[in-house]
């Protein structure tokens, strides 16, 4: 499929939208008239409450007069298509990105309803191995989820009544099932939603609607690609990961409704004995982070579903990872070409916010243009909302550092709350 | 307000304090294993007797029955003598047996501790009472804190009810060895290299399966299920190495039910599956931290069978090719708590940082050898060589006249008459200015920064039935430099790492001083050791592992979900939730 030099995009666009601590990229393919500008979303979502999202919404479909050629849902998480959610009906961000009417909604094939990923049923119970790796990982991530929605519920007991929200709340929150935003997903394109993994045919790659656009999926890898040497082996270890998750799910779920001995005697709401005070303090800060912890694990394994993309417009790329981490790119990095494709991308969307291992060393010492500040890196991102210690901190101090003095970065940070999105322009 | 009332026990409820041990009836293995009468199996376990206040909370251990999940605070349940016997019919049922079988158990690790080492045994936290909640969470870890001083066992909705990590014995055994072993040697959660990353949980693991195996119900009820379900006598042609593996080994871990599965995951059933092979210790699969534990499990299981075996063989066969099956116990029992023994004395021999198995093997074959010179009669030594050597393992040392024994200090003049011999003993100063004062001659980097963690005085009787009075002392050394300075300690830096990355090297050894005072065994890891160090900072440089020690729950966590777990999990473990 080529397309006539003549009928290329003459340039390209990307607004960043300032979502707080999220995702919402419009990126857009300006063409010489008679063809028409087409637009693609990139994910539409936030954690941070205070972020208007409608009129962001709004802001989308002024600047694309109302009509999207694709959108494109990195993963599941509420930082990144929360804002997909209709509820609310047809004044809510959902319901207005869904009247731009996309021809296409791209999503990781882990959202893939007839691959299993509404598969719920985690086989708890058994003691023999289920032989099917794919519905135990389907089992697991939803497993995942309602631990996510667990511990949001719960966090009210955690904190106290009436006092401010906890740390974990907030990636807890991003980490639950969003199903109404899954749904309008599914919905909303004129032709059936694309489920990809690396390797996969985009399906935007069109000579009529957007000549000179190349599209390459480098990531989620299928279920088998994610280690497959080890793949056979472990296959062991899913059944055990979706069982553990299946359980610790249902635990979590009926936690803080009843006591284990209803009826043994136990101190009231007053004051506890002298000699317990200090381990009872101990114990309840113990809980949230053991729960802090184990949502950290599975906010990284949503997170490695991202789909990865690589678009090739008259010589330049542009790299859109989503929240991709380490595991996600191993499997496109090992692959033969691949690095190379990527040394001379141009504008590089930084992965997770600008998280530690969401820009991969080995990703990062290959972009060749960052030798002459050639490179443009576009960072949406808050900090504070995520991790605190100098490891776990988003955005990283180390990456942001390396960001400034090797790209040209910008920054939603640099917005400071204002409404307009950044604009960059790729001639 | 109203002061709440602290519950007391009955006057004279409480078991007689004259005597120096008393008896509990505990969990033997997990509520799930069921004797040959269909009742739970349990076992009868001796543990230092003392005057324990209602919890039960003793001079180690205190129970505090907190749910956190739920926020209750269960009152302690009244305590009597006449319980500690008592046949529990539904475990599941009774939160007082609960309390009384966690506290029992994690006493009785204790004290196997101290008797192994000859001393007192310190928790790894500042203090002496170690906290255990039964019923901490709703979840399905148990897991040791150090800045919690305590024990956390989580409960869950299982398949066929709540499953309680506090009934599972080799849980309770599991954790205690992770609040003792870390206070013996606090480095070894530092990062290293796999060996070091794998050894706390394969350790722990190491201490709960001999901890079950030198319980004489267990060995039995493993017989019922491998061999045969006579009473008296079994028959010799069916105890082979490999049917004792098979069928009473493998036998009960599969007995056992939820428990191990969703808090350890199942590395002892793997362990004990194991294909045996010398390619293993070099192999990928098993330089994952996650999976290398098993193989130190796997080899010390390996010497155990083979004791095992042949001591049977030793008992010679009574009329019809049978053995008797009371020889066939005592010898699984005693070979589980010799090899308890040496492995927990072996803490003793081993560097105090970057610790390797092939360290811990020559660890315990010297403890051992102090201990017992002539072993001729069981082979220990020598079937422990053999069950490292069958998975890639050879010794540290190679310089003893007994194979993989550590050597002696290999210093010819070390100058005692600057310090005095009864300070040594105990004092830390006294061991420090024995360094320093002997500094070139032992070698002690004097660039670095060093300190004595320990002094600790052990005591044991020895061969001639005499008492034997020797000292440990465990020294730290760190170096803080950029990656520039490492060739001026005769390191090599590791590939693309920046020459201004700020690191942190560490080193130190052990002590052991004889009855007399003088050096016997100096066993540690140089600064400027580079066959040791180069490994350790490539390893760590290629696996981005510079940072903080790990928390014992997390260890769990990385192991149940295949060690693919972030690090940024297990800095969220380790931080403060603060209040936004």
């Amino acid at each position: 499929m080529t397309s006539k030099p003549a009928n290329d995009p003459v340039k390209v666009t990307v607004r960043m939208y300032n979502v707080g601590f999220g995702d919402c990229f419009l990126v857009t393919f300006h063409y010489a008239p008679p063809l028409k500008d087409q637009h693609i979303l990139i994910d539409f979502g936030s954690v941070s409450g205070s972020v208007n999202m409608k009129q962001i919404a709004l802001g989308i479909r002024e600047a694309c007069g109302g009509k999207l050629y694709a959108v494109v849902a990195t993963h599941r998480h509420r930082d990144h298509i929360g804002g997909f959610s209709d509820v609310g009906g047809a004044d809510s961000p959902g319901a207005i990105i869904a009247a731009c009417k996309p021809e296409v909604v791209l999503q990781p094939w882990t959202e893939n309803p007839d691959a299993g990923a509404d598969a719920t049923s985690a086989p708890l119970l058994r003691n023999s191995q289920p032989a099917n790796p794919l519905h135990l990982f389907f089992a697991s991530m939803n497993a995942m989820q309602a631990y996510a929605q667990a511990v949001v519920d719960a966090a009210p007991l955690w904190r106290g009544a009436g006092k401010a929200p906890i740390a974990i709340e907030k990636l807890a929150a991003n980490n639950t099932s969003n199903p109404e935003a899954v749904r309008n997903l599914r919905q909303m394109g004129k032709q059936p939603p694309r489920f990809l993994q690396y390797g996969s045919s985009s399906g935007l790659e069109d000579d009529k609607l957007l000549p000179g656009v190349k599209v390459k999926v480098l990531g989620p890898p299928a279920l088998t690609r994610q280690n497959l040497k080890k793949y056979a082996k472990q296959s062991g270890e899913y059944w055990l990961a979706s069982k553990f998750w299946g359980l610790q799910q249902r635990a979590a779920a009926t936690a803080g409704h009843s006591g284990l001995f209803p009826r043994e005697a136990r101190y009231g709401k007053g004051p506890k004995p002298l000699y317990t005070r200090w381990f009872i303090q101990h114990a309840e800060s113990a809980l949230k982070k053991n729960a802090l912890a184990i949502v950290t694990i599975l906010d990284k394994f949503l997170n490695n579903t991202s789909l990865i993309l690589l678009f090739e417009v008259k010589g330049k790329k542009l790299l859109f990872p989503g929240d991709a981490q380490l595991e996600n790119w191993q499997w496109a990095l090992s692959q033969p070409g691949i690095a190379d494709l990527l040394k001379d991308v141009d504008v590089y969307k930084v992965g997770h916010h600008g998280s530690r291992n969401a820009t991969p060393k080995e990703l990062w010492n290959g972009f060749e243009k960052r030798q002459h500040r050639a490179l443009t890196t576009m960072m949406s991102t808050a900090a504070g909302v995520y991790g605190r210690s100098e490891d776990s901190k988003v955005p990283s101090a180390n990456l942001v550092k390396a960001l400034k003095n090797e790209s040209t970065l910008k920054n939603t940070q640099d917005l400071k709350g204002g409404k307009d999105p950044i604009v960059v322009e790729i001639e | 307000m109203p002061k709440p009332k602290s519950p007391r026990a009955k006057p004279g409820a409480l078991p007689p304090i004259v005597q120096p041990t008393c008896t509990y009836r505990v969990i033997a293995l997990d509520p799930s294993v069921r004797g040959a009468d269909g009742a739970v199996l349990t076992a009868a376990i001796e543990i230092p007797n003392e005057e324990l206040a209602p919890g039960p909370r003793g001079y180690r251990v205190q129970v505090i029955d907190y749910d956190a999940s739920n926020r209750i605070l269960y009152k302690p349940a009244p305590y009597q003598a006449s319980d500690l016997l008592k046949l529990v019919a539904i475990p599941e049922r009774d939160r007082a047996f609960q309390a009384r079988n966690v506290y029992a158990i994690v006493m009785r690790v204790l004290a196997r501790f101290e008797r192994a080492l000859g001393r007192r045994v310190r928790w790894s936290f500042p203090g002496h009472q170690l906290t255990v909640a039964p019923h901490a969470f709703q979840d399905l870890n148990a897991f040791y804190s150090k800045e919690d001083r305590a024990i956390f066992f989580g409960y869950y909705p299982g398949g066929n009810g709540m499953v309680f990590t506090c009934l599972s014995h080799e849980v309770i055994a599991h954790e205690t060895t992770h609040a003792l072993v870390d206070g013996l040697r606090d480095g070894y959660l530092r990062p290293s290299s796999p060996d070091q990353a794998a050894f706390h949980e394969g350790f722990a693991d190491i201490v709960a399966l001999f901890s079950v195996l030198s319980l004489r119900e267990v060995v039995s009820a493993g017989l019922d299920l491998g061999t045969s379900g006579n009473k008296g006598l079994v028959k010799a042609s069916v105890l082979t190495e490999k049917a004792l593996k098979q069928g009473v080994l493998l036998g009960l871990a599969q007995q056992v039910g939820e428990t191990m599965a969703g808090t350890h995951g199942v590395a002892l059933r793997r362990s004990i599956e194991l294909p045996v092979s010398p390619k293993l210790a070099a192999s990928e699969e098993f330089s994952e931290c996650h999976r290398r534990g098993e193989l130190l499990v796997a080899a010390v299981l390996g010497a155990f069978l083979k004791v095992w075996k042949r001591r049977i063989d030793l008992y010679g066969r009574l009329q019809q090719g049978m053995v008797s099956r009371i020889g066939v116990v005592d010898a699984a029992v005693d070979t589980a708590d010799h090899l308890l023994t040496m492995a927990i004395r072996a803490l003793d021999y081993c560097p105090p940082t970057d610790l390797l198995f092939s360290d811990l093997l020559s660890a315990m074959l010297t403890a051992d050898y102090e201990i017992e010179p002539d072993d001729s009669r069981y082979q220990y030594r020598n079937a422990l060589l053999a069950a490292f050597a069958a998975l890639g393992f050879q010794p540290a040392s190679q310089e003893a006249a007994e194979p993989g024994l550590w050597g002696g200090p290999g210093v010819k003049e070390l100058r005692y008459s600057r310090t005095h011999f009864e300070s040594m003993r105990h004092d830390k100063d006294e061991i420090f200015r024995f360094l320093w004062e002997n500094r070139a001659a032992l070698k002690v980097d004097e660039d670095a920064y060093t300190k004595v963690e320990d002094v600790m005085p052990c005591y044991r009787v020895g061969t001639d039935g005499f008492l034997l009075h020797e000292t440990v002392a465990v020294y730290s050394q760190q170096v803080r430099m950029q990656a520039r300075d490492l060739k001026k300690f005769g390191l090599t830096k590791p590939d693309g790492m920046p020459a201004d990355l700020d690191l942190t090297i560490f080193g130190g050894g052990t002590l052991i001083f004889d009855e007399s005072g003088r050096l016997k065994y100096h066993v540690r890891n140089r600064i400027s050791s580079a066959e040791r160090q180069n490994p350790r900072l490539e390893y760590l440089w290629t696996h981005g592992g510079f940072s903080g020690a790990k928390a014992f729950g997390f260890l769990h966590l990385e192991r149940v979900l295949g060690g693919g777990v972030t690090s940024d999990a297990e800095a969220n473990s380790q931080e403060e939730d603060h209040d936004e």
